[in-house]
């Protein structure tokens, strides 16, 4: 079951990146994603594997600067983000840096 | 009027009064203008300096720094002190040149393709399309720079929008970034800090930013709560006040971690909860009531769950907080008594003065010389985390780290960019034999620009910091972390009409920190200290409070009863 995030933004260079940018920053990987343009603002749909990854990616795209709005709908969800994946099963020597 | 004349007039309507860089091809017509303003100019030895120095600028007076390099190599040189400034939120205004926009996209000389390359290390970043565009993009980046949660901001500059001459009326830039705020927890956190018997405050780097220490004080004061501080927040209280406790995490004190462990209400202002703050996710305040209060709303709740959020200024909310909550010390005097017996009990078991020379020794004579408003600022490895531990940030003193992306090479070019902003203050770099060499060319940048920053080069011969880990961690398998092999680093000052001077022993030291603070010439002492000297106390992230190494720490023979009746 994949989770969805739509997003609205400013038309300006760059946002699209960013708004990419920012699901490889919280390693979290796009299973698809629709962008459409034409005129501003410009719609970003993007497909998650999670519910609980569209959670904590949402309100860091709700900082971009230029992105407008951004939504997940929650459905039966936790009230707050999960631990994040990289932070599950370490081996010591992974801790120090 | 061209274009790179616009730039730098709008550059200089926005307060700018330095520029930190490097020319090249891309950027001549802009270095062209700048040379005929008023905007003074400081010529790096490398782009990587001109970012430090523009972020160490910007931590020191609060406004944007600014860097300024070439395309290509001179913006990817400038990415590690970018990032370096997101990490830690440091209002950093980078401007890059680049090639014609008639050229971009064919792979021409020095073209990189900076504008993405930027996009993960910036707040928001822009690319100039035509000369007009130049005051309102320039605004633009200047408001969201210092708006909301600090942090830097770019802009790529094609050769032909600034080498020609404007064709049209400049774009104006009315620009305000508001941060949007959230309030609504602000009454269950005032009943939970009242109904609190062991409240305590732990304060992160945005702290700093708001420039709220003074604030947060009143209200420890008011409520009884002692105040822990991470990396990041070092220096936002003074720590000469009895309830400022010095830093938690990795390298921290033993009994910042027991307030907060043993704290019923912990009152987060301005962190993100770094895994270098929380060690083992699943020891930390796992029983505790957190109240987060950032001016960033992705913060709250990202690393540490169940918490009561509030979304805006931290200075604000902690005036807010000050007038709502009860003045309560008389109900937590037990708590207070037990906070300072841990406080005052936090001390070093041994002689400092042992040869060879202990960094604990240059740290806490460093502590006692400096003047109440000295700047020091840190390079990044077992100094660094000396310093954070021991150094008393008191008074006015302000405390400079690269604590987020832990960036060696940092010290001595933020060192001057905090020179420049306040050229008053006693502006100390504290780095080590490795970071030092990783940007020491700028000691000539600071000699020819007449900038006497005092470099105190912790020299173990080795990265030591990385000799630690191999020893501890890795089974002693020392490997590529001694240096065979340095230059003479006070020969090297001289060399650059700075100087300079050799201490060996404990008694040498005083007497070399009077020279580097009288000197007006940059100045080095290099401490020849013991190679062997860990960095400790060190809690691992993975071993929780029970695992950590406390070596020369009063506190490694306190066992768990004794700690139950302390101050008790
Ligand atoms: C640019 C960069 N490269 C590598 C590291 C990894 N690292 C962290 S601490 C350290 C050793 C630092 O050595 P030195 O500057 O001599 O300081 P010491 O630990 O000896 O006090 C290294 C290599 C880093 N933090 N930054
Ligand atoms: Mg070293």
């Amino acid at each position: 079951m994949t989770a969805r995030l739509r997003i609205s933004a400013d038309d300006q260079e760059g946002v699209l990146q960013r708004v990419i940018f920012e699901f490889s920053r919280r390693n979290i990987s796009i299973e698809k994603l629709i962008f459409t343009r034409g005129g501003s603002p410009c719609t970003i749909s993007v497909d998650v594997m999670s519910d609980a990854d569209a959670m904590r990616v949402v309100k860091s795209i709700k900082k971009i600067q230029g992105v407008l709005y951004a939504e997940h709908q929650l459905e039966g969800c936790e009230p707050h983000a999960g631990t994040p994946q990289t932070r599950r099963e370490m081996n010591p020597q992974e801790m120090l840096g | 009027m061209r274009g790179a004349k616009l730039l730098v007039n709008t550059l200089a309507e926005h307060g700018v009064r330095t520029i930190f860089g490097i020319p090249g091809g891309a950027n001549l017509a802009i270095y062209d203008e700048i040379g005929a303003s008023s905007i003074t100019h400081v010529l790096t030895r490398h782009e990587g300096g001109a970012a430090h120095m523009a972020d160490g600028y910007a931590r020191v007076s609060g406004r944007p720094g600014i860097c300024l390099g070439t395309s290509g190599p001179g913006a990817t040189n400038m990415i590690t002190g970018v990032a370096t400034a997101y990490l830690d939120s440091s209002p950093v205004v980078c401007l890059t040149g680049q090639v014609s926009t008639k050229m971009m996209g064919n792979d021409a000389f020095q073209e990189s393709n900076t504008f993405d390359m930027m996009i993960p290390v910036t707040k928001s970043n822009f690319k100039v399309r035509f000369p007009e565009e130049i005051p309102y993009l320039v605004g633009k980046a200047f408001a969201v720079a210092v708006s909301g949660r600090f942090g830097p901001v770019a802009i790529d500059i094609p050769s032909d929008t600034v080498a020609n001459e404007l064709s049209g009326e400049p774009h104006l830039s009315s620009t305000t970034v508001t941060a949007p705020s959230d309030l609504s927890n602000l009454q269950p956190a005032v009943s939970m800090l009242n109904a609190a018997q062991r409240p305590a405050i732990l304060v992160g780097g945005g702290a700093k930013w708001a420039r709220c220490g003074e604030a947060v004080l009143e209200l420890a004061e008011l409520l009884g709560a002692p105040v822990v501080s991470t990396v990041m927040g070092k220096g936002a209280v003074r720590e000469d006040h009895p309830l400022a406790m010095g830093t938690t995490g990795m390298h921290g004190r033993r009994s910042s971690a027991l307030v907060l462990d043993e704290a019923d209400v912990v009152l987060a202002i301005a962190t993100r909860f770094s895994d270098r703050t929380t060690g083992k996710t699943g020891e930390f305040l796992t029983k505790t009531g957190i109240i987060h209060v950032d001016i960033d709303n992705a913060e709250i709740g990202k690393n540490v769950k169940n918490i009561v959020g509030i979304t805006g200024n931290c200075g604000e909310i902690i005036e807010l907080l000050k007038n709502s909550v009860d003045r309560n010390t008389e109900r937590r005097t037990e708590w207070m008594t037990r906070i300072m017996a841990a406080r005052s009990f936090c001390q070093c078991d041994f002689d400092i003065n042992e040869s060879p020379l202990k960094p604990q020794k240059v740290i806490s004579q460093l502590s006692k010389m400096l003047p109440d408003d000295a700047i020091i600022t840190t390079d990044v490895g077992q100094h660094q985390m000396f310093a954070a531990h021991f150094f008393e940030v008191r008074g006015h003193r302000r405390f400079i780290t690269s604590g987020g992306l832990g960036t060696m090479g940092f010290g001595l070019p933020s060192a001057i960019g905090a020179k420049v902003a306040e050229p008053g203050a006693k502006v100390i770099c504290l780095t080590g034999d490795g970071g030092f060499q990783m940007t020491f060319g700028e000691f000539a940048t600071a000699v020819e620009n007449r900038i006497p920053v005092f470099v105190v080069v912790m020299n173990n011969a080795s990265l030591g910091m990385i000799r630690q880990f191999q020893k501890q961690f890795y089974g002693n398998h020392i490997f590529a972390a001694d240096y065979g092999r340095s230059p003479d680093f006070v020969k090297f000052a001289e060399s650059m009409g700075g100087e300079g001077v050799v201490v060996e022993k404990a008694g040498e030291v005083a007497e070399a920190i009077r020279r580097g603070l009288a000197s007006d010439v940059p100045f080095v002492a290099d401490m020849k200290l013991d190679i062997n000297e860990d960095c400790l106390p060190m809690t691992p992230p993975w071993a929780g409070r029970n695992g950590t190494i406390y070596g020369r720490c009063k506190w490694k023979d306190v066992n768990d009863g004794q700690i139950k009746n302390f101050g008790r």
